[in-house]
């Protein structure tokens, strides 16, 4: 228990790491990763309720937070690509994609603690989010970019996407199973869901931080 | 843990190796994917580089060849018949009164033989074989001072590098297209001609004309800026130099190449 603790701090603190640069390099900052800016920030605020409102309500957990947070992120993690790339068929991905999860959310506050309805809104989430990163890539791949691709801080923020979900994936797929069979074991499980999402916010920080410097440089050439 | 949570513990780590390593290979695959493109795509343009410079080099030695044909038709066929032509008149000046005449036939078919010359000359510099690139630039610029018009101070640093033949005719043709431009548009009164000679050789002509408006395009189309400049990019793109413009309206122009030796 204390490991997994251990974990959602560290997990809390990396997204509140990517927030902090963010908001000290705002106004070297995009539109599109002011975008990955406001997802640090809802997930920093969903943190903080994650972990206060619970001690309001003594100690009940509310899978609400958690809910909204992946309605939230998955918008805009989806707006982000489309932004990247403008096609019909992202187009049609992202209603698509946010309608089915907005009406799958809408369900859950209907149907309180609904494992499997739970578990086909991550599934859909996590789909979704994973083609639209595939999808970046055959962007990359028919428009090839002059620099190296390291370089690109969108091509990390597609990386940390597909590796991130693909593993949130997997966990949400063995989600029934965990909860009906393994019970009190499931928390090794949960704590991997913590271990990729730390490993996620480090790789959008990384990116967020090529993208200031790439942007300064290019400030600098200018002048 | 029993049997059957051993087992899906087990299939829960295979599944998620292959889906996380499936997800690795993608990030991968992209990654060498672009490198290898990119690198076809730099092969490419640096054989389309060559095949342009080779076609460049082609068209230009083609128009050397063409201009030693008419300097040497002009020469040996219209200079000799311009020759006799004036012997003749000068053996029927003597049987003749009419002298006034004949000097004045005489006056403007020397001058036909002259300009006959100095096409022959600018077409076919013999005196760069000859003597070499130093003096045969020396000998311009006094003869252009010579005429009057204009006054060319030719200089030279470094110590000398004998230049392949091809090359130090390329390099002959950028100064002498340098020179008309200067004589034919700049309305300048004084070009200065400086060669520095070391690991490259650095020429610099500057006129103080009219100066011109120097074109956006870095490969001085020749619908736009004229042939001159565009030959003067040409030749000094073929010699793999680099050519630096400065112009100012009303305060000339300095034309600053870099070759490499």
């Amino acid at each position: 228990m204390i490991f997994l603790n251990v974990l959602s701090y560290i997990q809390s603190i990396s997204s509140f790491v990517l927030l902090l640069i963010f908001l000290f390099n705002y106004s070297s900052t995009d539109g599109n990763f002011k975008l990955i800016g406001a997802l640090a920030g809802i997930s920093t605020i969903a943190n903080i309720l994650q972990e206060s409102v619970p001690r309001f309500l003594n100690g009940a957990y509310l899978n609400q937070i958690g809910e909204a947070y992946q309605l939230l992120s998955v918008f805009v993690i989806s707006l982000f690509f489309l932004k990247l790339n403008n096609t019909k068929f992202a187009r049609i991905l992202f209603y698509v994609l946010n309608v089915t999860c907005f009406v799958l959310w809408v369900l859950l506050l209907v149907y309180l603690n609904d494992h499997v309805l739970f578990s086909v809104y991550s599934v859909i989430s996590y789909i979704g989010l994973n083609v639209f990163a595939i999808l970046y890539f055959g962007y990359l791949l028919k428009y090839l970019p002059s620099d190296n691709l390291l370089t690109v801080p969108e091509f990390w923020v597609a990386s940390a996407v597909l590796f991130n979900f693909s593993g949130y994936l997997i966990i949400t797929l063995s989600y029934g199973y965990l909860v009906e069979v393994l019970k009190e074991n499931t928390i090794l499980y949960w704590s991997l869901f913590n271990v990729f999402t730390i490993i996620f916010y480090a790789l959008i920080s990384y990116s967020m931080v090529l993208h200031v410097k790439n942007i300064k440089a290019t400030s600098r050439e200018r002048l | 843990m029993n049997v059957y949570n051993k087992e899906f513990f087990l299939v829960f780590l295979i599944g998620l190796a292959i889906v996380l390593l499936l997800a690795f290979t993608i990030i991968v695959f992209v990654i060498a994917y672009q490198k290898r493109m990119l690198n076809e795509r730099l092969k490419r343009e640096k054989l389309e580089v060559a095949y342009q410079q080779k076609m460049l080099e082609a068209t230009l030695i083609s128009q050397e060849n063409e201009r030693a044909r008419i300097a040497t038709d002009l020469h040996d066929s219209v200079g000799a018949m311009l020759s006799t032509i004036r012997l003749t008149l000068h053996a029927a000046e003597s049987q003749l009164n009419e002298n006034n005449l004949f000097a004045n036939s005489k006056q403007m078919l020397d001058e036909t033989i002259e300009t006959i010359r100095r096409i022959s000359r600018d077409l076919l510099p013999v005196n760069l074989e000859r003597f070499g690139l130093s003096q045969t630039l020396q000998e311009m610029a006094e003869r252009i001072t010579q005429s009057g018009k204009i006054n060319v101070l030719f200089r030279e640093e470094g110590e000398k590098t004998s230049l392949k033949k091809e090359r130090e005719v390329q390099v002959f043709r950028i100064i002498q297209e340098l020179l008309n431009n200067s004589l034919k548009h700049a309305e300048a009164t004084e070009i200065v001609l400086h060669l520095w000679w070391s690991d490259t050789l650095v020429l610099l002509v500057k006129d103080n004309g009219k100066g011109f408006e120097l074109p956006k395009e870095e490969n001085f189309d020749e619908t736009k800026t004229g042939v001159g400049l565009h030959s003067i990019n040409l030749r000094t793109k073929l010699l793999e130099g680099t050519l630096t413009i400065k112009t100012e309206k009303q305060k000339g122009s300095e034309f600053l190449i870099t070759l490499p030796l």
